[in-house]
């Protein structure tokens, strides 16, 4: 950070403190809200009448739902790279985005469950797996993946936010009386004693320690979903791997994003700095290059072969029909956000925030071509159904319930960062004691 | 330079769409109909038709196209052997009716005529295929532990069946999709006497219950007398005694019958994982229960 050692507690506290919407935080949650409100009643609809307003049929029963889901898990996974492996090998930049990597992991793992139940045609039938639960299924163990993993990030946001909501309670004066009561409920036993903070700082050590092989559990079932059904594109033993290189890519560049909007709109400039970019574009550049490794696996290796029932699929990758979009993920998605953040001046901040959107943009697309196409390229030819059967294209019902979860995981995050210092305060001036005793 | 992403989807999402359309639109078409005559076990006659439209996107079965189809007279009401409708595969069969069963007997060959109305799915086309009367007759000849089948193919003249010679055919056993050849070769040709002898060369083959199997012979699409096929029973097979094996411990099992090392890995992981969410959430009980000692 930026001359920090200079700055009184009361300006950091004072700089990082939760602050109330402007016209344009006004403007960005309304259109949140009513793009939630179209997914609703898009949702109302699907529930009214049934799956059979989505395109789904029986070929392409895993449409942009599962894409969605697939992204949201991927995008949850920055929690367990920033908060968890940088906090372990002690990386000291990365502070003040811990907080904003573990809202992320929230937020998106909310939605990855939501979407998930969406999915279904009769949401009520999830309880048959908590009262019939056959273990034998990948789909039960991402199940009860997503909910430890789901509860571990949950945890990891709130125990290191203990000593900052005692400082949100110190200020009572400055909030409204629902911050006051909500700031009382969850944090006002925290005195700061060294106890307690020997209890918390050990217990974070435990949840970063346990949450790296939870993380990595979650994507690897997530992709065993579709690597144990024997399908072209699928059948990979390199799954696991291919996607959680693609998940920490997309939450580098989720997390590139959110730097650049709150140090923006929060006016942060003086603690998310141009080094922070830097290093976390190099974090990138570093991800973008594994994940193209693993894509070259996926690709090549199949297409030297072309079994005779990969060919049509890879054909359609390639040169078909998804071409155009196979090709924007691979160049715009991973090699020119690559191309953009080996340059310094690429990795300020203006530019790293354009690859970081490149980045999520292209991962979204990415987990389209993974589901869709292979479902339009069984191995059993499609016979006797309906020609509206051998094509995919969402209903708006579909892309009304896709972009309000998107934008649910977007109000989620906009909405703890107005409840929530996101940068942590009490870490902040800790670090900059630290940088006066070190001077 | 932000500005252009929403272009970038707009344009992405858009081409996603078109993709859908084009696939979905009709391109320049030639249509096209074939008829194929058919005898069963030397008793069920029955005509095939096929229609398909050839375009610039390659060939593709049309369906729901109607065939009109005759015997012998084209046209005349009384010769219609009937009218289809061609089904998802553009294929469609119909068998002779009783109506023409005296006109049937009467002559040893026969000609079909189909045809096609115009409409905007399919172009008006007309095809017809000439026949011999004809039929296969399949045996079995047991030398020891050699195994052979002997096929005649004969025509019907007047009130003869004469055999036919130089005529291509198939002898299988009927396995799930599709025959197994029985000998060496793929097809064998019939000899002056319009016979061929296979020898049935496949050992251990399963067969049902008692161990039977159904062998065929088979001409396909013959020229002159179409496409015949005659099948007989032998029990050549291995029985076959299926095995129940849905009580066991496997990952395709019911959920009480989970194989015991994936129990082990499972719930290993789960109480692994949820004891120390468990002990993390009392540690957050005991940070509670020091603050309010403090105060």
């Amino acid at each position: 950070m930026n001359n920090l050692s200079s700055y009184s507690t009361e300006k950091i506290t004072a700089d990082l403190y939760p602050k109330k919407f402007g016209t344009t935080g006004r403007i960005w949650t309304l259109g949140l809200i009513v793009i939630c409100l179209l997914g609703a009643y898009a949702y109302y609809r699907q529930l009214r009448y049934g799956l059979v307003v989505t395109e789904m049929r029986d070929y392409v029963s895993w449409g942009i739902y599962i894409s969605n889901f697939v992204f949201f898990v991927a995008i949850s996974l920055v929690g367990s790279l920033i908060t968890a492996v940088l906090r372990l090998t002690n990386v000291k930049w990365s502070t003040p985005l811990t907080r904003i990597a573990e809202i992320i992991a929230v937020s998106a793992i909310i939605f990855a469950s939501i979407i998930i139940v969406v999915d279904m045609g009769r949401p009520e039938r999830f309880t048959n797996l908590v009262l019939h639960p056959r273990i034998q299924s990948p789909i039960m163990w991402d199940v009860v993946v997503i909910a430890t993993y789901f509860v571990i990030s949950l945890l990891l946001l709130y125990l290191p936010l203990l000593p900052d909501l005692k400082i949100l309670n110190d200020h009572k004066n400055k909030n409204s009386g629902f911050q006051n009561r909500i700031y009382k409920f969850f944090g006002s036993f925290w005195k700061g004693t060294p106890e307690q903070f020997r209890i918390s700082n050990r217990s974070i050590f435990i949840l970063c320690v346990s949450i790296i092989p939870v993380a990595f559990t979650i994507h690897t079932v997530t992709s065993w979903l579709f690597a144990t059904t024997y399908r072209p594109g699928w059948d990979s033993t390199n799954f696991g791997a291919y996607f959680i290189s693609g998940a920490f890519l997309v939450g580098g560049g989720a997390v590139l994003v959110a730097m650049y909007l709150f140090r923006k709109f929060y006016r942060l400039e003086n603690y998310i700095t141009n080094k922070h970019f830097d290093n976390m574009s190099k974090v990138v550049v570093m991800l973008a290059l594994l994940y193209l490794y693993f894509n070259i696996n996926e690709y090549l290796v199949p297409a030297f072969k072309m079994k005779k029932m990969e060919e049509a699929h890879l054909h359609e990758l390639f040169a078909g029909k998804y071409a155009l979009l196979f090709w924007f993920c691979i160049i715009v998605g991973m090699l020119l956000p690559m191309f953009i953040l080996l340059f310094k001046k690429g990795r300020r901040a203006l530019p790293a925030f354009i690859a970081g959107v490149m980045v999520v943009v292209g991962a979204w697309f990415k987990r389209y071509l993974i589901v869709t196409p292979t479902l339009l390229h069984p191995f059993l030819p499609m016979q006797d159904v309906p020609e509206s059967y051998k094509h995919y294209f969402p209903s708006w019902e579909e892309w009304a319930i896709a972009m309000g979860s998107l934008a649910g995981a977007l109000l989620i995050i906009t909405l703890f960062a107005r409840l929530f210092p996101i940068i942590p305060i009490h870490e902040t001036v800790m670090e900059k004691n630290e940088e006066k005793d070190i001077i | 330079m932000l500005w252009l992403m929403p272009c970038v989807l707009f344009c992405l999402i858009s081409h996603l769409a078109k993709a859908q359309a084009d696939s979905a639109s009709e391109p320049k078409r030639k249509s096209l109909l074939s008829v194929q005559f058919h005898i069963k076990n030397n008793q069920v006659p029955y005509i095939k038709v096929q229609t398909k439209i050839k375009s610039d996107k390659g060939l593709f079965a049309a369906e729901n196209i109607p065939v009109s189809i005759y015997m012998d007279d084209d046209l005349s009401k009384d010769a219609l052997v009937g009218q289809v409708k061609t089904n998802t595969a553009g294929q469609a069969a119909l068998g002779i009716p009783a109506s023409l069963a005296a006109n049937w007997k009467t002559k040893s060959s026969h000609t079909f005529f189909a045809h096609t109305d115009s409409s905007s799915a399919f172009d008006a086309v007309s095809q017809e295929v000439a026949v011999v009367l004809a039929k296969i007759e399949l045996d079995t000849v047991v030398d020891g532990a050699n195994r052979s089948l002997v096929a005649t193919v004969l025509k019907n003249e007047g009130e003869s069946w004469v055999p036919m010679n130089e005529v291509e055919l198939r002898v299988g056993v009927k396995r799930f999709g599709g025959y197994l050849t029985v000998g060496e070769e793929d097809t064998y040709t019939t000899d002056s006497t319009g016979k061929v002898e296979v020898a049935f060369v496949r050992e251990n083959l399963p067969g049902d219950k008692l161990g039977k199997l159904e062998v065929f012979a088979l001409v396909d699409d013959n020229e002159e007398i179409g496409s015949l096929e005659t099948g007989i029973v032998v029990p050549w097979g291995v029985v076959h005694q299926y095995k129940n094996d849905f009580g066991e411990r496997s990952l395709w099992a019911p959920p009480r019958k989970a194989p015991i090392w994936l129990l082990l890995m499972a719930y290993g992981c789960i109480i692994a994982v949820w004891s120390m969410i468990i002990y993390l959430f009392t540690r957050i009980l005991q940070i509670r229960r020091l603050g309010k000692v403090r105060n």
